[in-house]
């Protein structure tokens, strides 16, 4: 599906990613961790075409993507991403209506009705229909996302970015998002790259991890095989504490306070 | 989806209605009573001996015809910028675009290339400046690559300042006889006697209006941040070029043939978003009607209100405006605390 080499690229000349070799087959929801700063979003925007590469390459389903128009891209990748301006006078439906456009040519100027049906089936897989009417401004924050999910998945895209979506979130809302895209994952086969802060839901719910630091990828595995506590302190520089969940048998993280570690 | 369309449809509908009844309003007013039944008569009988016949078709349609113009082309160069920026204090006179123009326009008379080359010299020299402007405005602005709106709006307003400065520069060593004429088209008027400027404002506002259209859904898609439309397939640098370029004509072409006339592309685009929705399919069609329609109904009143004597368009429109924006400003916090 999505196959990074040697890819580097930065802002400024000052390198962000660094000889990046990544292969994604796709059949997996792939997990990208780090600390901050570590090149995360980085590396949604270059898959994602917003920033160019210095040197290295990607290819999609076999085909470079830097040959790829903007807008084939846009029909295939859809991005969740976290800074994106939210205009807050719009109406749901029309706002996941945007998610149309790669689909439109310039002088479409009205949606067919194929264009609304896919923002009806979007709405309704991210059980947002019930606020189809609503401005985005009245929405609350765990709303919001769904939304914004809803709108990239109009894209009907192949492969799904998303971009620390359950920010400033609370659990309950955490685990619904991530439950969707477990869903769309297994029932559309959509493939997933998420990036994720919070250590132990992307063990919970990702099939492999990408390790970020300092723009390398210092580890990609399974959750087993990244969540060691030696690889987490090291990269982390923080003492945690790494058991089993259970509930799912996955690694879960703890953290180690202060005072703990001076008592014992 | 339908119900969208049908409101779209009503109004565009109503504002055409506005524009067709401010429009007859602005035909039968004026220091010469002509009523509306004999207006129809000489539109019927073309009766050239009737003293009316020429108010009517060489002073009052013309005017008409150019607020028609250049009230549309000034607020879809509205809509194209603060649909790009996001934000609602973009428009051409913020930006410094007017300011380019006029300092385009006050060369050329001042070395008196229009009496060389012709009347077209005019809108030319506008449009030339006005670009010149959108290119430093934008070479100014521009960071590591992507454009920052602060420093867009800050350099546009200092660029308009230095514009400004340079025009009554001009003005202090021009000949006393061209003064009055810059000093009054400056104020902005709509009286224009050249029908081929007239009729090229109004066929450039209207191709205008058409390119613009064609580019609806990259501004619907700019709503979502640069970054977001990216996503979204757009090719936002050619995209942002394309419109900068469009709204340099539409004000440059404006500026030179009615000076500097304020706040309409401030105050429609803001007023049509409220009213019909920020989605740019049915915003620039809105925009340019209500536009149209704001210019001839402030013409208008500029013309009767002082009645044998007439105001410069722009003090209307910039004291009107500015008070409806207020207004609307105060309204709009009552209603939905926003």
């Amino acid at each position: 599906m999505l196959e990074i080499k040697k890819l580097t690229c930065g802002y400024n000349q000052q390198f962000f990613l660094k000889d990046i070799d990544v292969n994604l087959p796709g059949e997996q929801i792939v997990g990208v961790i780090g600390p901050n700063g570590s090149g995360k979003t980085t590396l949604l925007r270059a898959i994602s075409r917003v920033i160019n590469p210095v040197s290295g390459s990607m290819f999609f389903e076999g085909r470079d993507i830097n040959l790829i128009s903007g807008k084939e891209v846009a029909r295939k990748i859809a991005v969740v991403s976290q800074d994106m301006d939210i205009p807050s006078e719009l109406q749901v439906e029309e706002f996941v209506g945007l998610g149309r456009i790669p689909h439109q040519s310039r002088f479409q100027f009205f949606q067919t009705k194929q264009d609304q049906e896919v923002v009806m089936q979007a709405l309704e897989e991210t059980g947002t229909v019930k606020f189809k009417d609503r401005v985005l401004g009245s929405l609350s924050g765990g709303e919001r996302q769904l939304v914004v999910i809803a709108k990239a998945l109009a894209q009907q895209p192949k492969l799904l970015l998303l971009d620390e979506p359950t920010v400033f979130l609370d659990i309950s809302h955490q685990v619904e998002i991530l439950d969707l895209i477990r869903r769309l994952h297994k029932t559309q086969k959509l493939s997933i790259i998420v990036v994720l802060h919070e250590l132990n839901l992307a063990s919970e719910y990702c099939d492999r991890l990408l390790l970020l630091n300092n723009g390398c990828l210092h580890r990609d595995g399974t959750p087993e095989h990244v969540l060691d506590y030696r690889i987490i302190e090291q990269v982390y520089k923080t003492a945690v504490v790494v058991k089993d969940s259970p509930v799912s048998g996955k690694p879960c993280v703890f953290v180690v306070p202060e005072e703990e570690m001076n008592r014992g | 989806m339908k119900t969208k369309v049908v409101h779209w449809a009503v109004w565009i509908v109503l504002l055409g209605l506005i524009l067709l009844g401010i429009s007859i309003i602005a035909l039968v007013s004026g220091t010469t009573d002509i009523s509306f039944s004999e207006i129809i008569r000489l539109f019927q009988y073309k009766d050239l001996s009737n003293p009316h016949y020429s108010i009517i078709f060489q002073i009052r349609l013309p005017r008409i015809l150019l607020g028609f113009a250049v009230g549309s082309a000034l607020s879809i160069a509205g809509v194209i910028l603060q649909g790009m920026f996001r934000n609602p204090l973009v428009e051409p006179y913020t930006l410094g675009i007017s300011g380019g123009a006029v300092l385009g326009v006050c060369l050329i008379v001042v070395f008196r290339l229009h009496k060389l080359l012709g009347v077209i010299a005019l809108p030319i020299a506008g449009s030339l400046g006005a670009i010149c402007v959108v290119l430093l405005v934008y070479f100014l602005s521009m960071r590591k690559g992507m454009i920052k709106i602060q420093g867009l709006l800050l350099s546009g307003v200092m660029i308009s300042f230095i514009c400004s400065s340079l025009v009554m520069l001009i003005m202090a060593v021009m000949r006393a006889e061209d003064v009055h004429g810059i000093i009054f088209w400056i104020m902005g008027s709509l009286e224009q006697s050249s029908w081929f400027l007239i009729n090229s404002v109004t066929v450039v506002s209207l191709i205008g209006l058409g390119v613009a259209y064609c580019f609806c859904r990259d501004l619907n898609a700019f709503s979502l941040g640069e970054e977001g439309a990216k996503h979204l397939g757009v090719n936002t640098e050619t995209t942002k070029k394309i419109l900068f370029l469009l709204a340099s004509i539409l004000t440059g072409m404006s500026v030179s043939v009615a000076g500097v006339i304020g706040f309409v592309g401030l105050v429609i685009p803001h007023f049509m978003r409220i009213y019909v929705g920020s989605d740019h399919r049915i915003l620039l069609v809105a925009s340019s009607l209500a536009g149209a329609a704001f210019l001839i109904g402030c013409d208008t009143l500029a013309r009767i209100i002082i009645a044998p004597q007439e105001l410069p368009v722009g003090v209307i429109t910039g004291i009107v405006g500015g008070i409806v924006f207020i207004y609307a400003l105060i309204c709009k916090k009552g209603v939905n605390k926003c």
